[in-house]
């Protein structure tokens, strides 16, 4: 901590489940992107890896991305849904931690979205008139 | 591994001991210098909102998210609600009557748990408990 404090930066202390878990997650234009359903941990000293190790008890530990994926289900009635189907928003991608948490990029760069972007390109890119933007004119 | 499989898992001590249930992470979150856009907040002197407004209404920069250890409830598993460590005293019984269902609950530094399992955490031996109130 005293690391942090030396180099003109400093720590807040938050709690996870009561600052983090649940919030709400925008993007850099202020666009609801999704809530924060769980945080994955990853050992400190991996973060710039493109494969982060696990964190390890007892050993240096940080938040490497934000878990959000069908957890509804998962809640009722216990256990959680398989890795394959968490959608990962890596952490340093976090700008803000207020009662909502700020991202720094566009949501259009995450792949949280691509069921809608699947959708958009499929269904509605298909129906006449569904390439049109209509707040482009105004 | 993921804050999931940490929650409301069983805690045990060195011997195996039940120590309680495990009902938060505590994170250290590194704030960055820096940022211009902070909104200035006329309602701050309302002291009454302050378990919110001063966690959480800050709008530093924030960078990496350090875990600092494991809270302890050692009689319920239910959410704190963040009323044990705030000190708030309203709406009167609610904070009173979680806080006495959480007393004794404590902060174990991360560095002192030996082992995550599936719904248990061990600690090592000679483990660490510190005080559970949010700085």
């Amino acid at each position: 901590m005293s690391r942090e404090s030396s180099s003109g930066a400093g720590v807040r202390v938050v709690d996870a489940r009561l600052h983090l878990l649940s919030r709400q997650v925008l993007d850099v234009d202020g666009e609801p992107v999704t809530t924060v359903d769980d945080l994955e941990l990853v050992a400190a000293d991996a973060r710039d890896d493109d494969a982060p190790r696990d964190a390890a008890p007892g050993e240096p530990a940080e938040v490497g991305a934000i878990l959000t994926g069908p957890v509804l289900v998962t809640r009722l009635l216990g256990g959680r849904p398989p890795a394959s189907r968490w959608e990962r928003v890596p952490w340093r991608d976090v700008g803000h931690v207020g009662t909502a948490l700020e991202l720094t990029v566009r949501a259009d760069s995450l792949d949280v979205h691509w069921p809608e972007g699947w959708l958009r390109e499929h269904v509605v890119g298909r129906i006449p008139g569904g390439r049109h933007d209509p707040e482009e004119d105004s | 591994m993921i804050l999931g499989d940490l929650l409301d898992a069983r805690v045990r001590g060195p011997g195996g001991e039940h120590l309680g249930t495990l009902v938060d992470v505590r994170l250290a979150l590194e704030t960055l210098p820096g940022d211009d856009s902070s909104p200035d907040y006329p309602d701050r002197e309302d002291r009454e909102d302050r378990a919110l407004s001063e966690q959480v209404r800050r709008r530093d920069r924030v960078g990496r998210a350090r875990v600092v250890g494991i809270l302890v409830s050692p009689r319920s598993g239910a959410p704190l609600l963040g009323y044990e460590r705030t000190g708030v005293t309203a709406p009167w019984p609610v904070p009173q009557l979680v806080r006495r269902r959480h007393r004794g609950t404590f902060l174990v530094p991360w560095e002192d748990v030996a082992a995550v399992g599936p719904g248990e955490v061990r600690l090592a031996t000679g483990y660490r408990q510190e005080d559970a109130a949010l700085p």
